[in-house]
């Protein structure tokens, strides 16, 4: 009886999805890519560029604000000096060191230039890029052992004289649909037979 | 007054931490058989779950007509072991379940005498 | 009263001691009342933590300022609802606020957890009543709040003014609970593992209490960007500071293991990773505790750093030590029933997901620590604040979004071709004709428009989820809103999650329109004079203040006219050759397309004895854009200097707050019995036995 049951149905598989999946996600790279590549720091204003680099500047007395957030008196100086820099016609990278000169590193609100600064931008990328290929590694590997195993063939076995629990498992779910063929054939004789559930009316 | 009240609070703590020690109230461990049946009806409970997860999939158009009835049916075999288990090995009956249960409400009534003794004296 | 504050801890410490030692040795020498005494043992802490709270409470309403605590967080003018909030806010009492949260969760985590459990629940119980005697050892011997001091003030020193706003009575206490609250599906977990108990009857207790704290953390953090906003004139909501990011790390690792224990629910699969998530969430929470307590990296949210910074992090690297040796130990057990069978499955997707939310966490920890790396590898100084994060996160969070419209259309198991090109074609479509539209309007900033392509794909996808769920079900017969509801109600946690994915996506319409559309300018303005920007124009009609001992307040009254640029536009040229958005006007008399469509109030105050400022920002808000005026200062020749902005799609920010909070309670609302048994008498019996 139990070897009528289609537990494994393993159709075709499927060989377009995984190409699919791939170039959906190489296309969105390369428009990721594309729209990154496309940002041009001279459609700005000169007073959107003072509020994009104060916003870079960190104010030095307030505790983790940007000048641009911060309404201490000095970051207000600040803002100004950066405006003025600006106005004088340097460029951004100027205007940091000018800062960077005067307060350190520090006041920068995110590590510049390479060497060790470098490590900090190169760490994300191999975050990202090693997560997901941990994640993709590990589908695959998962995708192996399920083909080494042949699929779950374990459920077949063993299944000999279930008839009436499985008739009860259908009542108790109340799947009555004659449709379902499978459910159908495994239905035993007996079915009118009072199960363990409606002993409990006692 | 505070020093009294702090006090008062640790008596009551105390008290309460060593109540299952002084009372003629007996503990056991629950018993392996009521606690594994709870299991096994909980995972079949679980399977359950699964099924009608499936059976939403399917009504709502996400899983194809085969795959639906191929998984169900291993589910419900699943099921059916599980109640198998349960219903231990005398058949598709609660014999064992009535038999624990009487056993457990004979035990509580008897704990609940025995408390109540205790009250009186 | 302090003396019964100091008792009731102690008390607390001696009772979870005893707890953890009974629970361990009860069941080892299998001894069941010693483990109904250590259970009762627990419960009685909530008490000890109740007793202690009140008399630090009562403390405050009765300005009893011999206690330093009190003395410092509050005074005899504040309002005495603030007393709650200064309950809080100072070390001490937040510890005392977090153990008693602690505290009563166990309790109700205990007292409601399912019969089954019992094998694990007295390891579950240990492991509850060990953190908590972390937190009554710290109260007792490091930071007491009911110190006292040897001469008695005759005021206090008052309530830190930041602190004084409604917001503040939810928003800190969210966030804490909801980080303590970790704890209970980590104990959970634990329990199941140290008593060998590794089926899944742990599962759903892990799953439902994981997703309270989730909700409360991310409702905090939500409400804290909202306040942040709207009220404290902070410019931003999300600054990436330390201390927001120490709760955002748990919150994401929350995320990742609701959405993969799901996949354990369902498939049996992930057994060990889902364990590894809810033992890193913990660590990371503790990890937040240290960081907010004397943890060495600069921060807004800064309480006074204290001493404590050691005892924490020895904590933290003990629930480490502790967490993932217990994980290596029972690893073996924790086989996956299943194996994947295809990329292109939605248990594949829910594992994509999981590394990308790890990685932003990751990246998000690595901004962190790296300003202490820089400093002890080469003794520089180094800030790491937004810029770095925006630019190293971005990415990955848009390839979350991008997951949350991916995974949905993805069946269980694999899918095939076909069936992806049904399910993909249109959000596909959406989503590249989003892209479309926006650029052939002259839309800028591309990375922003595509982001905004990615919003429309996921918000398609889910549209078409219901759709389909629901069109399936009127053919059987059901009329259009029944049929839509049995859908959400036959699998909730399913719908329950795209409700918070669609509030996910306002969040995201938020960010891009306020990260990349932002438009500002500042200025000063005397009485009588206009600031315009874009086609708003800002008159400076009148000024008051509300000064009182302790402050020096001042508000402007603001109106806000719609312009016409057509008639300013001698006045914006100029200002664009300038390189300004922005200028001022000292004439204001109305032209004549200008029309009045609001009026604001902000409000900035100064508080001499804190040496602090606080501002109330005037907003004027549509669901299109914000009109953010915050008052940078006072000056003394009568002017007020003003930061104005207009944020586009701020509003949709707030709008996904109410939607995420719908959308967790119904993934969190019990699903009914799908038993179709007539009930039995249920057998009830306890856990350990009161039979």
């Amino acid at each position: 009886m139990a070897s009528r049951l289609p537990f494994i149905v393993i159709g075709p598989r499927p060989s377009l999805s995984n190409a699919a999946a791939i170039s959906l996600l190489l296309l969105m790279l390369v428009m990721f890519a594309a729209a990154i590549g496309c940002i041009r720091e001279d459609d700005l204003t000169l007073e959107q560029r003072s509020h994009q680099l104060a916003g870079q500047l960190m104010c030095p007395v307030c505790d983790g604000q940007t000048i641009d957030a911060s309404s201490a008196q000095i970051a207000q100086d600040m803002r100004a000096k950066v405006r003025e820099l600006l106005e004088s016609g340097i460029t951004n990278a100027e205007v940091k060191d000018y800062f960077v000169v005067r307060y350190g590193e520090e006041i920068l609100a995110a590590p510049e230039g390479g060497g060790f600064n470098l490590i900090a931008w190169i760490v994300p990328f191999f975050i990202a890029f090693g997560g997901m290929a941990i994640a993709l590694l590990t589908v695959r590997n998962l995708k192996r052992s399920h083909a080494r195993s042949g699929g779950l063939a374990s459920a077949g076995t063993g299944s000999a004289g279930l008839s009436e629990y499985l008739a009860q498992v259908d009542r108790d779910l109340g799947i009555s649909d004659a449709a379902t063929a499978g459910a159908a054939k495994t239905k035993s004789p007996k079915t009118g037979d009072p199960g363990p559930g409606k002993k409990e009316a006692s | 007054m505070a020093i009294a009240l702090g006090t008062l609070l640790a008596l009551i703590a105390v008290v309460v931490v060593a109540y299952p020690f002084l009372g003629s109230k007996r503990y056991r461990l629950a018993p392996e058989r009521f606690v594994n049946r709870e299991k096994l009806r909980a995972e079949r409970l679980r399977v359950y779950r699964k099924i009608s997860d499936l059976e939403a999939d399917h009504s709502s158009g996400d899983l194809t007509g085969s795959d639906f009835q191929s998984q169900r049916d291993q589910l419900r075999v699943t099921a059916a072991k599980l109640l198998r288990e349960e219903s231990g090995p005398n058949g598709p009956t609660n014999d064992r379940d009535e038999q624990l249960e009487k056993e457990i409400s004979r035990m509580r009534e008897r704990s609940a005498r025995s408390s109540g003794s205790r009250d009186q004296s | 009263m302090a003396d019964l504050g100091v008792m009731a801890l102690l008390l607390g410490l001696a009772l979870s001691a005893y707890s953890v030692i009974g629970s361990a040795i009860g069941v080892k020498i299998g001894m069941p009342a010693l483990i109904v005494s250590a259970r009762r043992a627990l419960y009685m802490t909530t008490l000890a933590a109740a007793v202690a709270s009140a008399a630090l409470i009562n403390a405050f309403v009765q300005n009893d300022f011999s206690i330093k605590y009190v003395a410092d967080h509050s005074n005899s003018v504040m309002e005495r609802a603030f007393v709650w909030v200064a309950f809080y806010s100072g070390n001490e009492g937040s510890l005392l606020y977090i153990v008693l949260a602690l505290s009563i969760m166990s309790a109700l985590a205990i007292r409601f957890a399912p019969k089954r459990m019992a094998p694990s629940m007295p390891w579950t119980i240990a492991v509850l009543a060990a953190v908590q005697l972390f937190y009554f050892f710290v109260l007792s011997f490091f930071a007491s709040p009911f110190e006292l001091l040897e001469t008695i003030p005759v005021d206090g020193r008052g309530i830190n003014p930041l602190l004084t706003h409604p917001g503040m009575f939810s928003h800190p206490p969210m966030l804490m609970g909801g980080l303590i609250a970790i704890t209970i599906p980590f104990a959970f977990a634990s329990g199941a593992l140290i008593s060998g108990n590794y089926g899944d009857d742990w599962v759903d207790v892990a799953r439902v209490s994981a997703i309270l704290s989730w909700g409360v953390l991310g409702a905090g953090l939500l409400l804290g960007a909202w306040w942040a906003y709207t009220i404290l004139g902070w410019g931003g909501y999300w600054a990436w500071d330390p201390i927001e990011n120490v709760a955002l790390m748990p919150w994401l690792v929350l995320t990742a293991f609701i959405h993969s224990i799901m996949v354990q629910k369902r498939r049996g699969m992930f057994r060990m990773w889902n364990v590894a998530l809810l033992n890193i969430a913990f660590v990371l929470a503790q990890l937040g505790m240290f960081i907010n307590r004397g943890g060495p990296v600069v921060s807004v949210h800064s309480f006074a750093s204290s001493t404590l910074g050691v005892i924490f992090l020895s904590f933290m690297l003990l629930s480490l030590v502790f967490a993932f040796g217990l994980f290596l130990w029972r690893m073996p057990q924790l086989k996956s029933e299943r194996a994947m069978e295809s990329f292109m499955s939605r248990e594949a997707s829910f594992l994509v997901n999981n590394f990308l939310l790890l990685s932003v966490m990751a990246v998000t920890l690595w901004g962190v620590v790296f300003p202490l790396f820089s400093d002890l590898a080469r003794d520089v100084s180094v800030s790491v604040s937004a810029p770095y994060f925006n630019r190293a996160n971005g990415p990955i969070l848009l390839g979350i979004v991008l997951m949350m419209g991916v995974g949905p259309l993805l069946p269980w198991r694999k899918s095939s071709a076909r069936s992806l090109k049904k399910w993909f074609i249109w959000p596909v479509a959406i989503g590249v004709l989003t892209i479309v539209v926006l650029v052939a309007f002259g839309v800028k900033r591309p990375v922003a428009i595509f982001s905004f392509g990615v919003v429309a794909f996921v918000a398609t996808s889910i549209m078409q989820e219901w759709w389909r769920g629901t069109a399936a079900r009127h053919r059987g017969g059901e009329n259009w809103a029944l049929a839509w509801w049995r859908l959400v109600n036959g699998n909730r946690p399913r719908h329950g999650g795209y409700i918070v994915h669609l509030s996910i996506l306002m969040l995201g319409l938020g960010i891009i329109g306020t990260n990349f559309y932002q438009q500002r300018t500042d200025g000063a303005l005397a009485l009588g004079e206009s600031l315009v920007i874009d086609n708003y124009r800002i008159e400076y009609v009148d000024n008051g203040n509300s000064n009182r001992p302790d402050r020096i307040a001042q508000w402007a009254d603001l109106s806000i006219y719609r312009i016409d640029t057509a008639d300013y536009a001698t006045e914006i040229s100029f200002a664009r050759a300038q390189g300004s958005d922005g200028f001022t006007l000292k004439d204001s008399t109305p032209r004549p397309n200008d029309r009045l469509i609001g009026q604001i109030q902000p409000w900035h105050g100064f508080y001499p004895d804190f040496n602090m400022a606080s501002v109330r920002s005037g907003i004027r808000s549509t669901i299109v854009e914000d009109l953010y005026v915050i008052p940078r200062d006072f000056l003394s020749d009568g002017r007020v200097s003003l930061a104005v902005s207009i944020n586009p799609l701020a509003w949709w920010l707030w709008a996904s707050g109410p939607f995420f909070i719908l959308g967790t309670m119904v993934a969190l609302w019990p699903q009914p019995a799908v038993e179709r048994r007539p009930a039995r008498s249920k057998v009830r019996t306890m856990a350990v036995g009161e039979v």
